[in-house]
């Protein structure tokens, strides 16, 4: 079991009487590819954060590659997804001041993998494959298109090998064409490295790509049961 | 990598972080200048003389007759009779007793008659006395021994002569010209007023100032008169007496005796005392100027504060993929703060070599017009606790933007 979630509820702490998220059962399967979709504001991304550890559910339990992250201290989840999650988000994916090399060093920084392969090595290879030109390598990524730098974010979520990376609207900001190449290179990566891919969308019309799909407001019941 | 993304992060915000690197390196050249300055100028102070016991003058305040007697600045209100000078220099408890004159001067810079006592009594510092660079003291009327910055700076060598000019300033009307005296020793350098001085026999400075054509005339013909033989230019007065004891115990009761002097209103004056007195009276202007540093010192690291705190709202989504990736908030605390001392530390060394570099080229100009030396070498004790105490309050002007930037790590909501 990838993800389970166990009777989870979230509010924010400057809003405690208004509930985000309540959770009784969900779970993803190891290696799965699902297609979560919703209106913007439901709670996905509440969701998201709670799952990789940056957010705390105010009640309940969540194992994360069968580790319990709500008996974790934050630090443990700090290192935790450094390790294990990759992220990508629709936009500011990447550090503006660092160019591509340098901000796919950061992720490998802060991970405590061992490291095999010398970190060189493994970012041009894998930025190679990403088609990003060796020109645009040393560039500030602020200077580079969108859609360049989506594919260097997702270099950037691969580089620790993660076994889940979770996806939060990463082609909103992208044209047609560039989705569907963005895509299918993202599951592929998923398909080669077998990782777990949450993907989070609004656009139900991406649903096709992945394994399975579920409506966020099926498991998601924002009434706390008194 | 922590380091080289912080210092990317700076070079990101170059605008905005170079003027607050200027602002914090302004106010800390003032507060490291002024605080160099003020033990410089304290130090130097205190240099200025040792080894005299009393300053005899005229009737005045002690602080007037200190300043014009060592430091040459000011005008005596009074003298003190040649009479009385014989009659100090006789006194049992008298190991010696120098008598100085003032009021004429050479280019600007001041004349001082005196004995050839002089040369051996006067010390500066810790008792170091005066020592020839080249040349010897004065042995006859028309000889002059110069201060080491005079003889530099008007290039000058011994058996050049030089005229003095009646009263002080560059633009005296009347000059002693007919009367030249001839240059015999050259002083090494003291760091005291005594480098801006030209030095006279008491003779000397009596015979330019005869005004009877007669007694002119006869003074030029003989310009190698010797002192010994030069006793009809004795002085009616002299502007202060500097007086070296037999026993340091005797002091306080002679300088009672003087004071209470039944022939002739005198003051006597204990060097150090009187200069610890002038260091007070300074002392509120010292203070305030402390204080003024310190303030600017503190509005410019508000400002640090203020470019950093603005800095975090424009860093939000930069501070959430940094949790994303799995920096913890902690670093991202870290990182403010070290961005701060990043700051802080290019500040300082601009500020510790742009002081030091206005130190060396105005070192000349201040002891030529205030006789205080002030050494370039700017690192001592105080400066580098000064140092400390900035770093320490940087951080703590950075912690309010790195709490910011913390909390926004903690609760990223996106």
């Amino acid at each position: 079991m990838s993800i389970q979630l166990n009777n989870i509820k979230f509010s924010y702490p400057n809003a405690s009487h208004k509930s985000v998220l309540n959770i009784e059962q969900w779970s993803v399967n190891d290696g799965d590819k699902l297609f979560i979709y919703g209106s913007s504001g439901c709670g996905k991304s509440t969701l998201l954060n709670i799952i990789s550890g940056i957010l705390c559910p105010s009640a309940g339990s969540i194992s994360v590659l069968g580790e319990p992250l709500d008996k974790m201290s934050s630090s443990q989840r700090d290192h935790f997804r450094a390790n294990n999650i990759g992220y990508v988000f629709q936009q500011f994916n990447l550090i503006s001041y660092l160019n591509a090399k340098e901000n796919i060093a950061l992720a490998s920084y802060f991970s405590k993998r061992n490291k095999t392969e010398s970190l060189d090595n493994k970012i041009t290879t894998s930025l190679e494959k990403l088609g990003i030109n060796e020109d645009d390598w040393s560039r500030p990524v602020s200077n580079l298109s969108i859609g360049q730098q989506q594919r260097i974010a997702i270099a950037r979520a691969f580089i620790n090998s993660p076994k889940l990376l979770i996806a939060d609207e990463p082609t909103s900001s992208l044209d047609e064409p560039s989705r569907d190449k963005f895509l299918s290179l993202l599951t592929t990566l998923c398909d080669v490295n077998r990782t777990t891919l949450l993907f989070v969308s609004h656009d139900t019309r991406l649903m096709h790509h992945f394994d399975s799909a579920q409506n966020f407001t099926d498991f998601n019941n924002k009434k706390f049961k008194d | 990598m922590f380091i080289q993304l912080a210092i990317k992060s700076l070079l990101n915000r170059k605008g905005s972080i170079i003027l607050t690197i200027a602002t914090i390196s302004i106010s800390l050249f003032v507060m490291l200048g002024v605080d160099h300055i003020r033990h410089q100028a304290k130090e130097s102070f205190a240099s200025s003389v040792s080894g005299v016991d009393l300053i005899v003058g005229g009737r005045t305040g002690s602080i007037n007759l200190l300043l014009y007697s060592v430091f040459r600045i000011g005008t005596p209100t009074d003298n003190l009779g040649w009479q009385s000078y014989k009659r100090l220099s006789k006194e049992r408890s008298v190991r010696w007793a120098v008598p100085i004159s003032l009021g004429d001067s050479h280019k600007g810079y001041r004349v001082l008659g005196t004995s050839p006592g002089y040369f051996k009594f006067f010390n500066f510092a810790n008792n170091q006395p005066l020592h020839f660079k080249q040349g010897k003291a004065f042995e006859a009327v028309f000889d002059i021994v110069l201060g080491a910055n005079i003889a530099d700076r008007l290039g000058y060598n011994i058996g050049d002569t030089i005229t003095l000019s009646h009263g002080i300033g560059n633009t005296s009307f009347r000059n002693h010209d007919n009367l030249p005296f001839k240059v015999v020793g050259i002083l090494r350098a003291t760091g005291t007023p005594v480098d801006q001085t030209l030095h006279v026999s008491l003779q000397g400075l009596e015979a330019v100032h005869i005004t009877k054509p007669l007694a002119v005339k006869r003074l030029k013909e003989a310009p190698e008169l010797i002192l010994a033989k030069a006793t009809y230019l004795e002085p009616k007065s002299v502007t202060a007496v500097m007086i070296g004891l037999k026993s340091k115990m005797a002091v306080f009761n002679f300088q009672r005796q003087i004071n209470t002097d039944k022939q002739e209103p005198l003051t006597a004056i204990l060097p150090g005392v009187a200069l610890s007195q002038l260091w007070q009276t300074m002392s509120v202007f010292d203070n305030t100027l402390r204080l003024i540093s310190y303030l600017v010192i503190i509005s410019s690291l508000i400002g640090l504060s203020a470019t950093l705190l603005s800095s975090i709202k424009e860093r939000l989504n930069e501070i959430r993929l940094l949790r994303i990736i799995g920096a913890s908030s902690v670093y991202v605390f870290s990182l403010i703060e070290l961005e701060a001392l990043f700051i802080a530390l290019i500040s300082v060394i601009i500020a510790l070599v742009s002081l030091s570099i206005v130190l060396s080229v105005s070192q000349e100009i201040i002891l030529n017009n205030y006789g205080v030396m002030i050494e370039p070498q700017i690192f001592s004790k105080s400066s580098i606790e000064l140092i400390i105490g900035f770093f320490l309050f940087v951080f703590i002007a950075a912690v309010s933007p790195a709490i910011t930037a913390y909390n926004a790590a903690k609760n990223s909501q996106t």
